[in-house]
């Protein structure tokens, strides 16, 4: 996948996530929303999951992916 | 053949010589051009030159120069070669001193270049020559060996594939070693990290420094450079500890990615000298190679500018949407982790009032760096009372534990709200972020800043809520009548026809009207709010206004004067007149049904009367006009009128719209208004 491509999907990824803080997804749910493949979303998945701002939760259903809220300190 | 080949090869032959090359067949047929503007002179000039050689049988070629027709001068030179049984016949470069046809579309050549172009042509026309003479199809593994670039992924350089050095050293006489050498994260230093060559022989990982052997002296020159009968040069010594017995060497310095230096290197350990031939093809192969090379970059970098610029639409569409604070920080630490691809981001934003706190959203930090980071980035951007900066550029810092950063302020206008940072792996970056984090920082910085503008208006909103709401608790009375002067300002505000901001203006100014401007200072408040209720006071107490007072200020004073006097303030010194007769219209209409509330609303203590006689002079009105005005400030209806004037309806109307137009009125309130004005002011004088 071409750089392009790469960030724009994890922008979008990003702003699902993001906007849904309480909800965890499958790749395949996520695959539905964002109208892209489950091998495109696979390694975007992974960088998010590399930068800590998703995490994976493995259930009986299979692994799950949800947000991670970034530190925040009031001072 | 691909055409892709012989376009490549007649682009590098036209580069080279700076004059077009064309292909054409033994019947002068154009098969391919390096420029299609001088395709049809060659073609003649070929023609003529083929009709001299009528059969070209397999391959030929033609001592240069030739001259063609008779009193034109062509500098021309031409070879074939033979290939699947059909005949080419290479062509260029030429000169043309006339046909007048051509003198407009071929630029003339000095003495000097037509001197060096023959000497280029004749080399040229050696190898051409040579090439087709031991018809050893050494021309034909010269086209496939340029094909192999465009077979090589786009994605990678062609110095990253080892075909290339395979295919040197297979189909160019007398090379039998390739590789290239590359700068390593040492400043000076150069290690070979491709090489091919015929026998055992791996010189992988021989490293070198500037200046250092024949390698080492090409980089220093940036020259490309060729040494034969070097079996005994002591600058082969570091050659030799891997097994290397060069005995000519070639070496073409080139730049790669983000300016570093790369040295292409071929040679023979079997032959002492380079034929003129493999010199060329070299010299071709390598030349092409770094053409390829800056195409790929420029085309790299015009990627990852289109990149960026859409990715910055991307996330300006998401902030966009974003109404929260929290979320925007949220979204800019991850947009810009994703982007950067550091080990953390972070931002910090200023507090919006004194009560508040500076706010840091972190993802990547560890406790004890966000106490470091925040205190580093407070005293550093925020230590002065008031965080104004002229400089908004990101600036590239370092961490007090080592780590690298870019930071970037979050502005608006000259206000610095916060800082964007992101971590980047080593310092060396070549800055490709900074542009695109600057401007992410200023969507953010706004977006931030609109945000906060929204809050403390609905902060504003809520306080005034509370306030007036406290008069109903402490004040019944009070707050009784200031509903009434709420409904008041609403009515007349539409009749107007205020803006929706202003109208809102004047509601919340009533509703803070009964609070002294000392009390509501320093509450957070809106200058302008702070401005009207402070004009407001000022025309209650009939003190001399410091200067005129706003609109609104004005009509909270008529609708408090007219509910606690029961009368329109005709006679106030410093009411806009205009304000006044339409407050009288808006009263008039108002109680159009009451004709007791009007008499009382109009003041009674000057008892007046309506000065028909100088209203008739002053605005040029008829006879009939002024009975017809007579009638309605008596407020007798229209049918009521024409039956009283024995005139019919329509022509009652007719003179009502002369009455309006000439009092510069709208309607037939404004016209009473007027009048009792004009007249109350003539009373008075």
């Amino acid at each position: 996948m071409i750089e392009e491509n790469q960030l724009t999907l994890e922008l979008a990824c990003i702003q699902y996530f993001e906007g849904n803080q309480d909800a965890s997804t499958t790749i395949n749910n996520l695959s539905l929303r964002t109208g892209v493949t489950v091998d495109e979303l696979s390694p975007v998945l992974e960088q998010l999951l590399k930068l800590s701002i998703i995490e994976r939760i493995e259930t009986r259903d299979g692994e799950l992916y949800r947000y991670v809220q970034p530190r925040r300190e009031q001072i | 053949m691909k055409s892709e080949i012989l376009k490549s090869v007649l682009a590098a032959y036209h580069s080279y010589l700076m004059v077009p090359v064309t292909l054409l067949n033994h019947k002068s047929e154009i098969v391919s051009t390096s420029s299609r503007a001088y395709a049809s002179d060659c073609q003649l000039t070929l023609k003529n030159a083929l009709e001299a050689y009528s059969i070209i049988d397999s391959v030929a070629a033609v001592q240069m120069p030739y001259s063609v027709p008779k009193n034109t001068q062509y500098l021309v030179t031409y070879g074939g070669y033979y290939d699947d049984q059909k005949c080419y016949v290479l062509a260029g470069p030429f000169y043309v001193s006339s046909p007048k046809t051509c003198e407009n579309d071929i630029s003339s050549l000095t003495v000097n270049q037509v001197k060096q172009s023959y000497q280029t042509i004749a080399e040229l026309g050696d190898v051409i020559q040579r090439l087709n003479n031991d018809k050893s199809g050494s021309l034909f593994s010269y086209l496939s060996m340029l094909d192999l670039f465009y077979e090589i992924d786009q994605s990678q350089t062609v110095i990253d594939d080892n075909r290339l050095h395979q295919h040197l050293t297979s189909y160019l006489p007398n090379i039998t070693f390739s590789g290239i050498a590359v700068k390593t994260n040492g400043a000076h230093t150069y290690k070979v990290t491709k090489f091919f060559a015929n026998d055992q022989v791996d010189l992988c990982e021989y490293t070198f420094n500037l200046g250092e052997g024949f390698l080492g002296q090409s980089v220093v020159t940036m020259q490309p450079n060729m040494w034969e009968n070097i079996t005994h040069d002591l600058r082969t010594i570091n050659l030799q500890a891997y097994g290397l017995y060069p005995k000519a060497l070639y070496c073409y310095p080139l730049t790669i990615e983000n300016g570093n230096v790369a040295v292409l290197f071929g040679g023979s350990t079997t032959n002492p000298l380079f034929s003129s031939e493999t010199m060329f093809m070299l010299r071709q192969v390598f030349q092409f190679i770094e053409r390829s090379i800056a195409y790929q970059r420029i085309d790299k970098n015009l990627s990852d500018v289109h990149t960026r610029l859409n990715v910055v639409n991307e996330i300006f569409a998401v902030i966009s949407k974003i109404k929260d604070k929290s979320r925007i920080l949220y979204v800019l630490t991850d947009a810009t982790l994703t982007l950067v691809k550091g080990r953390f981001s972070a931002i910090l934003t200023k507090p919006e009032t004194d009560v508040q706190s500076f706010d840091m959203v972190s993802r990547g930090l560890q406790s004890d760096e966000v106490n470091k980071y925040k205190e580093d980035l407070i005293n550093r951007y925020f230590q002065e009372e008031d965080s104004v900066k002229s400089d908004s550029n990101s600036t590239l810092k370092q961490t007090t534990w080592g780590d690298w950063v870019y930071e970037s302020p979050l502005t608006s206008g000259n206000k610095v709200l916060g800082v964007l940072c992101v971590n980047i792996a080593n310092k060396d970056h070549n800055g490709k972020h900074t542009e695109f984090l600057e401007s992410i920082s200023q969507i953010g910085g706004i977006a931030i800043d609109l945000i906060n503008v929204e809050q403390s208006k609905k902060n504003a909103d809520v306080v005034i809520e509370c306030l007036f709401g406290a008069i109903e608790e402490f004040e019944p009375n009070q707050y009784e009548k200031m509903k009434k002067m709420l409904r008041g300002v609403k009515d007349f505000s539409e009749y107007l026809r205020l803006n929706q901001e202003e109208k809102l203006q004047c509601l919340k100014a009533c509703k803070l009207s009964a609070y002294s401007l000392s009390f509501l200072e320093n509450k957070g408040f809106n200058q302008s709010l702070i401005q009207i209720i402070g004009h407001y006071n000022e025309l209650t107490k009939d003190m001399i206004p410091s200067k005129p007072s706003p609109l609104p200020s004005q009509i909270l004073f008529v609708i408090h004067y007219y509910i606690s006097n029961g009368e329109i303030p005709l006679f106030h010194k410093h009411l806009h007149e205009e304000l006044k007769i339409k407050f009288s219209a808006f009263i008039l209409q108002e109680n159009e049904e009451d004709s007791e509330k009007i008499t009382q609303a109009l003041p009674q203590q000057k008892n007046i009367s309506v000065e028909f006689d100088v209203i008739q002079v002053q605005f040029k009105l008829s006879k009939r006009e002024i009975d017809v005005l007579e009638l309605i400030i008596q407020g007798i209806s229209n049918k009521e009128i024409a039956q009283t004037l024995y005139i019919s309806e329509h022509t009652v109307k007719n003179h009502l719209s002369n009455i309006f137009r000439k009092l510069s009125v709208k309607d037939r309130s404004q016209a009473i208004a007027k009048c009792y004005h004009l007249s109350l002011n003539q009373d008075s004088e």
